[in-house]
């Protein structure tokens, strides 16, 4: 047991003080949950990066330079807040108030909204429950994931343990590091099952789908779409197996999340966490380049409109240094290629402008679709589509989170149209295209969240329930 | 008492001119149905809207629960099971032969494994054998027929652990086997081995 808090306190307290910097003004769950995920993908980072130095791989070796990273960026933000004569409090928590405060809160919620909260917290203690008991069992999280960082492990060398591999297979050796490199975390602390990393993700995805959504909705209707997402069985599932699915769900989908707050609302820091966070789906999966500029072109409308020049500019800073970082090493280091890459968009433009829309096999991907999504999302496209019909008229509120959305959307349609074209067992791989999809899920969840009538109904609702409450007439 | 004209006509001044006319009061009354209209309309729509969002969550809990139930009560009837004992409630078979070769192989051997193709799915797939297998060294042996690598000390025999019994189509390698020692997997003779061909070499 202590292995794995030390484990986690060292990742939390790493991006607890990033957070501190990029974003001040955060509430204390919000901050935990985006410590933890954000902590996570830059502690890889910072593990690739040491490994590429030079350094070999063990616990001393790792744990120092990020103890010392944390130390000194705990150290600037004091220094930044001394500057600005505000209170030096590195950790900004009031512990002695912490509890108190929770129980307070709680108290103060509806009984409908205590049923949803315990569901929730009912939902993630039963992943966690799941995810460390079961060691690492699924067949890709095994043949590749898995396995790269158990040779990492074994080599003590990023660069040893991949070209171990790779005398043995292509296969996997180019894939995104991410999950790789957060099991061998777990491993250099005598940890034998890191699957525990995913639930944890998972309760940090849904604090911050929350707190999204608690700045456009109330209390219920933020618990309502929170219990919506929890529940979503493609979502439970996929953060159970170790793949990648998941984590690139969280920072693709997180990062659209933040790239909307900032838009909306200008949420200090906002900016540069969805810089982040699509940064580090693309440390995740190799698929982020199409999503990644569909987001950039909005924003540059966006900037246009809003005379904020400069945001775009920042956002694909903050993208593309870590972009590149893996497929440079997987083909300089390692001599291998590297999946994905802006080659992959451009080859897929160049396929799709040179030949004009094969309207057969369009519906023919749209009917391996159906099949692919076996009904998994149905429910959530319904009523996606019954609220954003019912907001048509309001379409302009939200707007750029419905743009963010439907170009998701429809690039991956589009990304698949092309797929079928480029590969002719395009059909053997249902489960991949089931699974990609996920990450809309949280972003269609909660635009439906923010559509008017969802707002009109939540918020009769509970004017409903305060009178029933307060025993005044309903 | 004179009669006061004055003020009658002064109230039917006032009537006449509060008195909306015809048109008016159709405006007024067709304002009314509008209005109840769009009330019943917004209640239809948060009923709709309602329904939809109360049919997501029961539709998302009902496909959650089979999978919630499944795992918890395997844990509660197992909660204290080794490694190898959960990746075989988890795969099966094809983890316990993984186990057998591994304890009846040294680090340093050379395998070889039957194809990737059906029913040798799990077993044929060196990738997935190498996970358990490592540092052993793999090598696929040939889809036909048997074709023993020089370097290799180990054959695997696997009788495939995919798809439905077919005598004909499973079993790797058919024999007659190559000269070595075979060692049979504990309850699985004639099916799953291993054949050490160090004794020949």
């Amino acid at each position: 047991m202590m292995p794995v808090v030390s484990c986690l306190l060292v990742i939390v307290a790493f991006g607890w003080v990033v957070t501190l910097i990029i974003a001040p003004d955060l509430r204390f769950l919000e901050r935990l949950a985006l410590a933890y995920g954000l902590g996570l993908g830059l502690m890889t980072l910072l593990m690739f990066c040491l490994g590429l130095v030079g350094l070999s791989l063990s616990l001393a070796n790792m744990l120092l330079p990020l103890l010392l990273l944390t130390v000194i960026l705990g150290g600037m933000w004091m220094s930044m807040n001394a500057k600005k004569g505000g209170r030096i409090d590195v950790w900004k928590i009031k512990f002695e108030l912490l509890w108190p405060h929770i129980v307070q809160g709680f108290k103060s919620l509806s009984t409908l909204e205590k049923i949803v909260v315990l569901m929730t917290i009912l939902l993630c203690l039963s992943h966690l429950l799941i995810t460390s008991y079961w060691p690492v069992y699924a067949w890709d999280a095994l043949t590749v994931y898995d396995l790269r960082a158990h040779l990492i492990i074994e080599k003590r060398s990023i660069y040893e343990g991949l070209m171990t591999l790779k005398r043995f297979t292509e296969y996997g050796v180019g894939y995104p590091p991410f999950t790789s490199l957060a099991h061998t975390w777990i491993y250099l602390w005598g940890i034998d099952n890191p699957k525990f990393l995913y639930s944890l993700l998972f309760a940090s995805f849904l604090i911050i789908s929350y707190y999204f959504l608690r700045e456009h909705c109330n209390v219920l209707c933020s618990l309502t779409f929170t219990l919506l997402l929890a529940s979503s069985p493609v979502i439970f599932r996929a953060a159970t197996i170790a793949y990648t699915n998941f984590p690139f769900t969280f920072y693709i989908g997180g990062g659209v999340l933040y790239l909307y707050r900032w838009m909306h609302r200008g949420t200090r820091g906002g900016l540069t966490l969805a810089g982040l966070f699509v940064g580090l789906s693309s440390w995740v999966r190799a698929e982020s380049h199409a999503f990644f500029l569909a987001a950039f072109m909005i924003l540059i409308v966006y900037s246009l409109l809003r005379r904020k020049y400069l945001a775009p500019l920042w956002f694909a800073l903050l993208y593309l240094p870590i972009e590149p970082l893996w497929r440079r090493y997987v083909s300089h280091s390692l001599g291998s290629q590297a999946p994905g890459g802006f080659g992959g968009v451009r080859a897929a433009a160049k396929i799709v402008s040179s030949q004009s829309l094969d309207w057969t096999r369009l519906v023919t991907v749209f009917d391996f679709l159906r099949e692919a999504f076996q009904g998994q999302y149905t429910i959530v496209l319904l009523l996606f589509t019954v609220t954003a019909l019912l907001h048509l008229k309001n379409l302009k509120e939200h707007g750029y989170l419905f743009l963010l959305l439907i170009s998701n959307i429809g690039l991956f349609i589009a990304g698949s149209y092309v797929f079928s074209i480029a590969h002719s067992d395009w059909r053997e791989i249902p489960d991949s295209a089931n699974r990609l999809f996920m990450f809309m899920l949280p972003l269609v969840l909660c635009y439906s969240a923010l559509t008017k009538p969802v707002q009109d109904l939540f918020t009769w609702l509970e004017g409903l329930l305060s009178a029933k409450a307060s025993g005044g007439p309903v | 008492m004179a009669f006061p004209f004055g003020a009658y006509a002064d109230r039917l001044h006032v009537d006449r001119v509060r008195q909306p006319p015809r048109g008016r009061m159709l405006k007024a009354r067709f304002a009314g149905i509008r209005s109840l209209a769009l009330r019943s309309m917004g209640l239809a729509i948060r009923g709709v809207v309602l329904v939809a969002i109360g049919w997501a969550l029961y539709v998302n809990l009902r496909g959650l629960w089979p999978i919630v139930r499944k795992e918890i009560r395997f844990i509660v009837k197992n909660p204290v099971l080794s490694y190898d004992q959960k990746m075989s409630a988890k795969w099966g078979l094809y983890h316990d032969y993984m186990v057998f070769v591994r304890e009846n192989t040294p680090p340093d051997a050379v395998i070889m494994t039957p194809p990737q193709t059906w029913p040798w799915l799990s077993e044929g797939n060196r990738l997935l054998d190498y996970y358990f297998l490592r540092p052993r060294i793999l090598k696929g042996g040939g889809v036909e027929k048997l074709e023993v690598d020089e370097a290799a000390t180990h054959v695997m025999i696997a009788w495939g652990s995919h798809g439905p019994e077919n005598p004909e189509k499973h079993g790797w390698p058919k024999p007659p086997y190559p000269p070595g020692k075979v060692i049979w997997m504990p309850g699985q003779t004639e099916r799953w081995g291993l054949i050490d061909l160090r004794e020949n070499r």
